[in-house]
Order: structure tokens, then C-alpha cells, then sequence
């Protein structure tokens, strides 16, 4: 059988475009997450800054924080609600980069499957072209 | 040139089997007057009647050299002198009267009324000479058929030599066409492994120089936790952080342990992407040897079978060669049956000494 390159190139137009293809939905994908991550960060940090003085006032209420008065209680209180910020925070800033990270490989593994795909055809092709060749030497 | 009536074509070959004396429905080759006679045609000489010279109402035979003595005559010829019946005492009378022409009677040849006797011997054989020319014919025959014969091997010897020509052209020709085949074989071999080798080149190429997928990611590093507005809180409050400080050290450590296994991924990942990558570039070098080995395996076939068919096609030029060769074997063979059987047919006539016979 004669070597055909037309059915070669065919073959890795399909592999670029479904690799162009998928790539670009998991791209968007990423995207989607990255905002909607910010947007996850931004309302925590919203959240705890309006917790705040609301904290602050309740133990003010019972003498325990206000002018001219700092309580050990009250810095306790506040150093445990920091804390607790401070890792629900670290976590969700966490859980964005995995997810960042997640798309990352996804992308990766993606273009290494597209040139996994395109080596794969470039051996064929070659293979074709030393069958074709021995094909052509064995004729009489 | 061949005697008139005679050819070496017109005649049959004998049809009998050998070992088979039926002559009668096969042909008879010996004997030239049986009438299934298909041997050599020998000329048969009509006699030829002699005309009588006619001088004074007699008949008289033409008579050269010596003119032998008259025998017993009758009438007045019986009276001449000498007139004996023995033909000694007739040359003896004859001496002894003084004749200068002994035995002929001048009156009797020339006028005498009475014919001469039926005794007188003349020259020949008594058929007008039909013998003799038959036996000149069958001498001639001979030559000639002998002559044919002895030339036979050099009629034969054209046939041959063409033959042999025709062998050394063909042979030659088979060899120029396993020539021709070679190169072309050749020429094949050069544009196969020229293509296969630059395949395999171009692909080695691309694969040394293509892309790794993981080589570009970047580690996974502790992240930096921001100043978050607790902390900024905090410290515009005068509030003490250690706790915070604490517990955002204890996400880092649980940061960590997530990075280093995604960071143990990605080494994983790397290290396969690497392998698939020698082991292409390993397969690029099998392939291409095993295709320059495949390539060469069926080029050497190739010549094989160029081989085999130039052996195949020699031989058969040799059987034809040989079947020609033997047709002209059995030309010539039969054609010198064919001569030999005229000769023998010759023979038969009796007119030649049979060379067979001993003592002869």
C-alpha cells in the first residue's frame, strides 16, 4: 500500500483541533473558578470585617473592651476569632490554588495527550513511509 | 545435379515398423519393380530400337573395329571362300586368301540377295545400349547420393550453428534483462531507503525537539498568606496576634503537606512524560534500523527471484535449444536414411558391385 500523507495530516488536524477544543473549555473553566475563588476570598474578608466591631461592642457591652479598657478576655476572644479566620481563610485561598492547580494539570495533561497523539502519528507516518518503501522494493 | 527422374524428394519414407516384414501395405523399399515400390527412382532407359540400314534389301548391323569373320551363309554366300561355320577356321581361310578385309564378303554385305546368317556377334549388349546407360545412371546415382551424403553433416552443421546463435543471443538477453531488473532493483532499494531514512530522521527531529508538557509547571510553593483583615484588625486594635500568628502557620503546614504531594505529582508526571519521551526516541532508532534491515532482507529477495527467474528462463532456452537440436538431429538422420536407402535401392538394381559381399 502506497504511503498516503493526506490521511496523516488529517489525523493530526483532528488531534490539534480536539486538543484546541478541550483546552479551551478547560481554560474558561479555570477562569471561572479563579473568579469565582477572588470572589469566595473577597466575601470571607468581607464577612470577618463585619464581624468584627460587632465583636468588639458585645464585649465592650459588659465592660470587658472599650476606652481606655483592654481586657485579657477580650484580647483572648479576639486572638481565637483571628485564628479561626486566619485558617478558614488559609483554606479557602488553599482550596483556589488546588483548584488553579487542578486545571493547570488538566491543561497539561491535555497537551501531553495532544503530543502524545502527534508523536503517535508521526511514527505511524513514518512507519507508513518505511512500508511503503519496502512495499515498493518488493515489487517486480 | 541430380540425375533426371531421380530426386531425393520423390520418394516416401518407409512407414514400416521395424521388425516387420509386411511390405505389402508399408511400401517396399528393396525391390524397385514391385509395385509398392517406394525406394529411390531409378531412371529406366526405354530400348531404343536401332533403325536397319538398309543397302540392296539387306539388313545389316553397323559394325566398328574389327570386322570379324562371315559365319555359315547360305545361297551364293555359301560358296565364298572360305565360308566356314567355325569362326577360327573362318579368320584361318580368310588369312590364307590373301583378304585384307577377313570374313566380309564385299558381294555379300553389298548386294547379295541372301541375308547373312543369324550368327554374326556384334558389339553391345543387345538392347540398344538401354544397359549400359542404366548402369552409368546408377553410378552416377551413386556419386551423387555419396556426395550428399559426405555434405550432409555441413547442411546440418548451418542448422546447428544458427541454433547455437539463437542460444548465445537469448542467453544474453535473459542477461541483459536480470541486468536491467538488478538496476531497477537498485534504483528502488536507493529511493526506498532514502525516503524510509528521512522519515525516520524527521521524526527523530520532531521528537528530540517537541515540547514536554510538564516541564514548564511550576512547583507548588507555601502561599503567602496575605494580610488578611483580621490581622490588620487586629493590629489597629492593639490586639495581640500570636494566636493568629499560630494558626496561620498551622494552614501553612497543612498547605505544605498538600503541596508536596502535588509536587510529588507533578515529579511523577514528569518523570513519565520523560520515559514515554526516551522511549520514543529509543523506538525512532528500532524502527529505523529494523526498517533499513526489512528493506535490505527484501532487496536481497528481490535479487533472489531475479536469479531464479533468469535460471528459470535459461533453462527453458536450454530445452528449447535442445528440442531444436534434436529435431535437427532427426532431420539429418532421416535424411541420410534417406540416402542410404536410395543407395541401397541403387544397389538393388544390380547394376552397382554389392559392397557387402565378401570377397568381392
Amino acid at each position: 500500500m502506497a504511503y498516503n500523507p493526506a490521511a496523516f495530516n488529517r489525523r493530526q488536524r483532528g488531534i490539534s483541533g480536539s486538543y484546541a477544543s478541550q483546552s479551551g473549555v478547560n481554560e474558561y473553566a479555570r477562569f471561572l473558578a479563579q473568579t469565582r475563588g477572588s470572589r469566595n476570598l473577597g466575601d470571607f474578608d468581607r464577612q470577618v470585617e463585619q464581624q468584627l466591631p460587632s465583636i468588639a461592642r458585645s464585649y465592650g457591652k459588659r465592660g470587658l473592651y472599650g476606652a481606655g479598657v483592654k481586657s485579657g478576655i477580650f484580647n483572648k476572644a479576639l486572638g481565637l476569632f483571628g485564628a479561626e479566620a486566619t485558617r478558614r481563610r488559609a483554606r479557602i485561598e488553599e482550596d483556589n490554588f488546588e483548584e488553579q492547580r487542578g486545571y493547570k494539570l488538566t491543561e497539561k495533561n491535555l497537551y501531553q495527550d495532544y503530543l502524545d497523539r502527534t508523536s503517535d502519528n508521526d511514527e505511524e507516518r513514518a512507519e507508513a513511509i518505511a512500508t511503503a518503501s519496502t512495499n515498493l522494493l518488493a515489487l517486480q | 545435379m541430380a540425375p533426371k527422374g531421380f530426386s531425393q524428394y520423390n520418394r516416401r519414407i518407409p512407414t514400416r515398423r521395424l521388425g516387420s516384414t509386411d511390405t505389402g501395405t508399408q511400401g517396399n523399399y528393396l525391390n524397385p519393380t514391385a509395385p509398392n515400390y517406394i525406394g529411390p527412382v531409378v531412371p529406366q532407359v526405354a530400348p531404343t530400337t536401332v533403325a536397319p540400314t538398309t543397302q540392296y534389301g539387306r539388313t545389316a548391323f553397323s559394325l566398328t573395329g574389327t570386322t570379324p569373320p562371315v559365319l555359315g551363309g547360305r545361297g551364293n554366300y555359301a560358296n565364298a571362300p572360305g565360308a566356314v561355320d567355325d569362326i577360327n577356321a573362318a579368320w584361318a581361310a580368310a588369312a590364307a586368301g590373301g583378304l585384307s578385309r577377313p570374313g566380309l564378303d564385299p558381294n555379300a554385305i553389298a548386294g547379295d540377295e541372301d541375308p547373312p546368317g543369324n550368327k554374326i556377334d556384334i558389339g553391345g549388349d543387345g538392347d540398344g545400349g538401354a544397359s549400359a546407360r542404366a548402369k552409368a545412371g546408377a553410378f552416377a546415382q551413386k556419386g551423387y547420393l555419396d556426395s550428399l551424403l559426405a555434405g550432409s553433416s555441413g547442411r546440418y552443421k548451418t542448422l546447428r550453428d544458427a541454433l547455437a546463435g539463437q542460444q548465445t543471443s537469448l542467453n544474453a538477453q535473459q542477461e541483459t534483462l536480470a541486468t536491467q531488473a538488478r538496476d531497477a532493483l537498485a534504483a528502488r532499494y536507493t529511493t526506498a531507503t532514502t525516503d524510509t531514512t528521512a522519515a525516520y530522521n524527521d521524526l527523530l527531529a520532531r521528537l528530540t525537539a517537541q515540547p514536554r508538557a510538564f516541564a514548564d509547571v511550576p512547583a507548588a510553593t507555601a502561599p503567602t498568606l496575605s494580610e488578611d483583615a483580621v490581622s490588620r484588625y487586629a493590629q489597629a486594635i492593639g490586639a495581640p496576634t500570636q494566636a493568629i500568628g499560630e494558626a496561620a502557620v498551622q494552614a501553612a503546614t497543612e498547605s505544605a503537606g498538600t503541596q508536596d504531594n502535588y509536587n510529588r505529582l507533578l515529579g511523577i508526571l514528569k518523570a513519565n512524560e520523560e520515559s514515554q519521551r526516551e522511549s520514543r526516541l529509543a523506538g525512532v532508532g528500532m524502527g529505523s534500523t529494523s526498517a533499513a534491515a526489512q528493506l535490505l532482507a527484501s532487496k536481497g529477495l528481490g535479487i533472489d527471484r531475479i536469479d531464479a527467474q533468469k535460471q528459470v528462463a535459461l533453462g527453458q532456452i536450454l530445452a528449447a535449444i535442445q528440442q531444436g537440436q534434436f529435431g535437427i538431429d532427426q532431420s539429418e538422420l532421416g535424411y541420410r536414411q534417406s540416402l542410404e536407402a536410395a543407395l541401397a535401392g541403387i544397389y538393388g538394381t544390380g547394376y552397382l558391385p554389392n559392397p557387402f559381399s565378401r570377397g568381392r
